[in-house]
């Protein structure tokens, strides 16, 4: 069966690109209008929307990074995840019901519309769509980076595709993501996700047993090896520490309400009522594919640590080698498929809420409505945004490693800075003003490119996203209380009586 | 204007914290180092010692997120008309998430302190307070979410009554205007 093992994890990958392909010829016969490829008819049912939700939420990083960072650290990225449970419920409660019902009164396609007309300013709309366009750039690049590299090393194990370069795996996956993106748009990228989500909780699940297995006394086993180490690397706050941790818990448990590829599918539910049952959907969706992130980490630190496995080159190689040393070539292929879906969902999004920025956002902000065609233009721009981003993300990786992690800064700290107040806080308080969104909207695009860019190191660990964050709140109801109280339309009024 | 000022003071509160913090000096290599074998890895620095003179800022950084979290769940569930009733169950859920936090931090004291760890589920106690109270915890919160969204974050009142609102703004002069218009 070992002999096996590579064309099985192929024809898994294969089998999974497929039916992306199939997905997106299906979705294609469903939009007939931006409107159908941004907000997917505001049509969706509660399992699918709840699976978008959670695999978006989950990319690439929970499949690879996630676990390299626990056999690095022991329990500190931990507390990425056990935010998880207050994350999506504070998300839900703050904007799942007016992210609908805006939607649902001014019609609104996009974060930056509903951003508009709650401030009834254009000014907002533009920084919106021009802070998600950054972010876009920096988090797909980034996407298409691992993608390309994951399917590289997956291939230099063949006979036959050794030699494939990464600029091939990067046209091979980008490919894909950009056929069903471009054919159905959002539709084909909730609908995919149904399929990656799916994928990612089965390739969770058998992990956590196969890792169980994998060391004498599972879990516990585990912990006596660790502990007997370095007892910090398995208490709450493992080799990081205390406040980075807690800096961890806030920026990814309330930034989760700031991440636009996430709460921007709040509006395509059927109806508002249907957020009681895609919140369920989405926390036990996380956590079961959570467990891979937890399991892997764990037991590959306690195997280096007794001499059963050697040391990993680098933290990140945790999950592949987990994978080709532990695991069955069926769950093997298995999960290798969940990793490109978990890119994959992330990915889709980010393309969606890209182009809507270029073509409808950015329009709208500068000459006061979008572009005519905007069907045609929204497939037009997810094919340039995939196109730059790729470039971007290869000429990062051959002539300046920093760029893509310069961009990936503005990532979800940047996106937690700049949009928490704007629209969790925002949406849900009159008193703000549009003045003070702008404000918060630039203060985390300053602020979290200048920690990156200086290379900051905040003493403690504490992220920067974190100050960036904390910052922008304060800075938001601080302008808001100094500048005049803002008269709101009578109808975006009635929805945030509500 | 309550919620929304209690939520401006927690956030205020939680940079005050970080900038105290930031005044106490950190112990080398506090937040991690290189392990001295596995160079992918790293250990803990100094050990617990290096939590001794910041562990009660470090609760109360804690304490003030979980207020916060708390707080803003209020503040996204409040209508015109309040709460509805929904503050007091936010209120016990609150508490019961600012126990178990307080437990995690005392149990890991008394680990700092050098007494054998009690092990639950096979982890040290605190690290079992993270991993099965403060992460399920907030699941309580959707609960309240779950069962009692007719009730609590849109009521059928609510939506009925925005329905009339709208209504009303499409029959004024204006509104008729504007929909010819476009």
């Amino acid at each position: 069966m070992e002999e096996l093992r590579n064309p099985t994890i192929l024809a898994a990958l294969a089998l999974y690109m497929g039916t992306c392909i199939v997905v997106g010829l299906w979705a294609l016969r469903r939009t007939h209008s931006a409107r159908d490829f941004f907000m997917a008819g505001r049509d969706l049912g509660v399992i699918v929307a709840g699976m978008a939700v959670f695999s978006s939420t989950l990319s690439g990083f929970g499949f690879v990074g996630g676990p390299g960072l626990v056999y690095a650290m022991g329990m500190s990225s931990i507390w990425m995840v056990i935010c998880s449970s207050i994350g999506f419920t504070l998300s839900f409660f703050l904007l799942a019901k007016r992210l609908r019902l805006f939607a649902e009164v001014r019609d609104t396609i996009s974060l930056p519309d509903a951003v508009a007309a709650r401030y009834g300013s254009e000014t907002s709309r533009l920084l919106t769509a021009l802070a998600i366009l950054l972010g876009v750039m920096g988090y797909l690049a980034t996407q298409i980076l691992a993608m390309a590299t994951v399917l590289q090393s997956i291939l230099e194990r063949t006979a036959w595709f050794g030699e494939t370069s990464l600029i091939t795996c990067v046209v091979i996956s980008s490919a894909v993501l950009v056929f069903y993106c471009v054919t159905g748009g959002i539709i084909a990228s909730v609908y995919t996700d149904l399929v990656q989500g799916s994928v990612m909780v089965v390739a969770a699940l058998l992990v956590f047993v196969t890792a169980l297995f994998a060391i004498d006394g599972g879990a516990a086993g585990a912990v006596q090896v660790i502990r007997a180490d370095d007892p910090e690397a398995i208490s709450p706050w493992g080799t990081l520490g205390m406040f980075g941790c807690l800096s961890w818990y806030l920026l990814f448990g309330l930034g989760g309400a700031g991440q636009p590829h996430i709460v921007t599918k709040f509006m395509m539910s059927k109806s508002v009522g249907d957020a009681r049952h895609i919140l369920p959907i989405s926390i036990l969706g996380y956590t079961v594919s959570a467990l891979l992130w937890i399991s892997i980490g764990l037991v590959m630190r306690a195997l280096v640590l007794q001499g059963m496995h050697p040391e990993l080159t680098t933290a990140d190689a945790a999950a592949p080698d987990f994978l080709q040393a532990y695991a069955h070539p069926v769950l093997a292929g298995v999960v290798f498929a969940g990793l490109f879906a978990a890119i994959m969902s992330t990915a889709d999004g980010f393309l969606n809420i890209g182009a809507a920025a270029v073509v409808h956002d950015i329009p709208r902000a500068l000459r006061g409505r979008s572009l005519e065609r905007e069907l045609f233009w929204a497939r037009a721009a997810t094919i340039v945004i995939a196109i730059a981003a790729a470039v971007f993300a290869l000429y990062s990786h051959y002539q300046n490693e920093r760029l893509v992690a310069l961009l990936g800064a503005f990532g979800w700290g940047t996106f937690a800075a700049a949009l928490v107040p704007t629209v969790a806080i925002g949406f849900n308080w009159k008193r703000a003003t549009a003045t003070a969104a702008n404000v918060a909207i630039a203060t985390s695009l300053v602020v979290n490119f200048g920690l990156e860019l200086f290379d900051v190191a905040i003493p403690y660990g504490i992220h920067g996203g974190t100050i960036s964050l904390v910052l922008s709140i304060v800075l938001f109801f601080g302008v808001s209380l100094l500048t005049p109280q803002p008269r709101l339309d009578p109808d975006i009024e009635a929805v945030m009586d509500i | 204007m309550k919620l929304a000022g209690l939520v401006f003071a927690i956030v205020v509160a939680i940079a005050a914290v970080v900038l105290i913090l930031l005044g106490v000096p950190e112990v080398p290599q506090g937040h991690g180092t290189t392990h001295l074998e596995f160079a992918s890895m790293e250990r803990g620095g100094p050990g617990s010692l290096r939590h001794v003179d910041v562990i009660w800022i470090g609760w109360l950084l804690g304490a003030l997120e979980i207020g916060l979290f708390v707080v803003l769940l209020a503040f996204g569930a409040r209508s015109r008309r309040g709460l509805r009733g929904l503050g007091w169950p936010l209120a016990v859920g609150g508490l019961a998430y600012l126990a178990v936090w307080t437990a995690l931090v005392l149990a890991y004291r008394a680990e700092m302190s050098g007494a054998a760890p009690e092990f639950f589920l096979g982890f040290p106690a605190a690290t079992a307070w993270m991993l099965f109270g403060l992460w399920p915890l907030p699941l309580l919160f959707a609960v309240y979410y779950v069962f009692g969204f007719d009730r609590w974050v849109a009521t059928p009142e609510d939506l009925a009554e925005l329905e009339r609102r709208l209504a009303r703004r499409r029959e004024t002069p204006e509104a008729r205007t504007e929909e010819r218009g476009s």
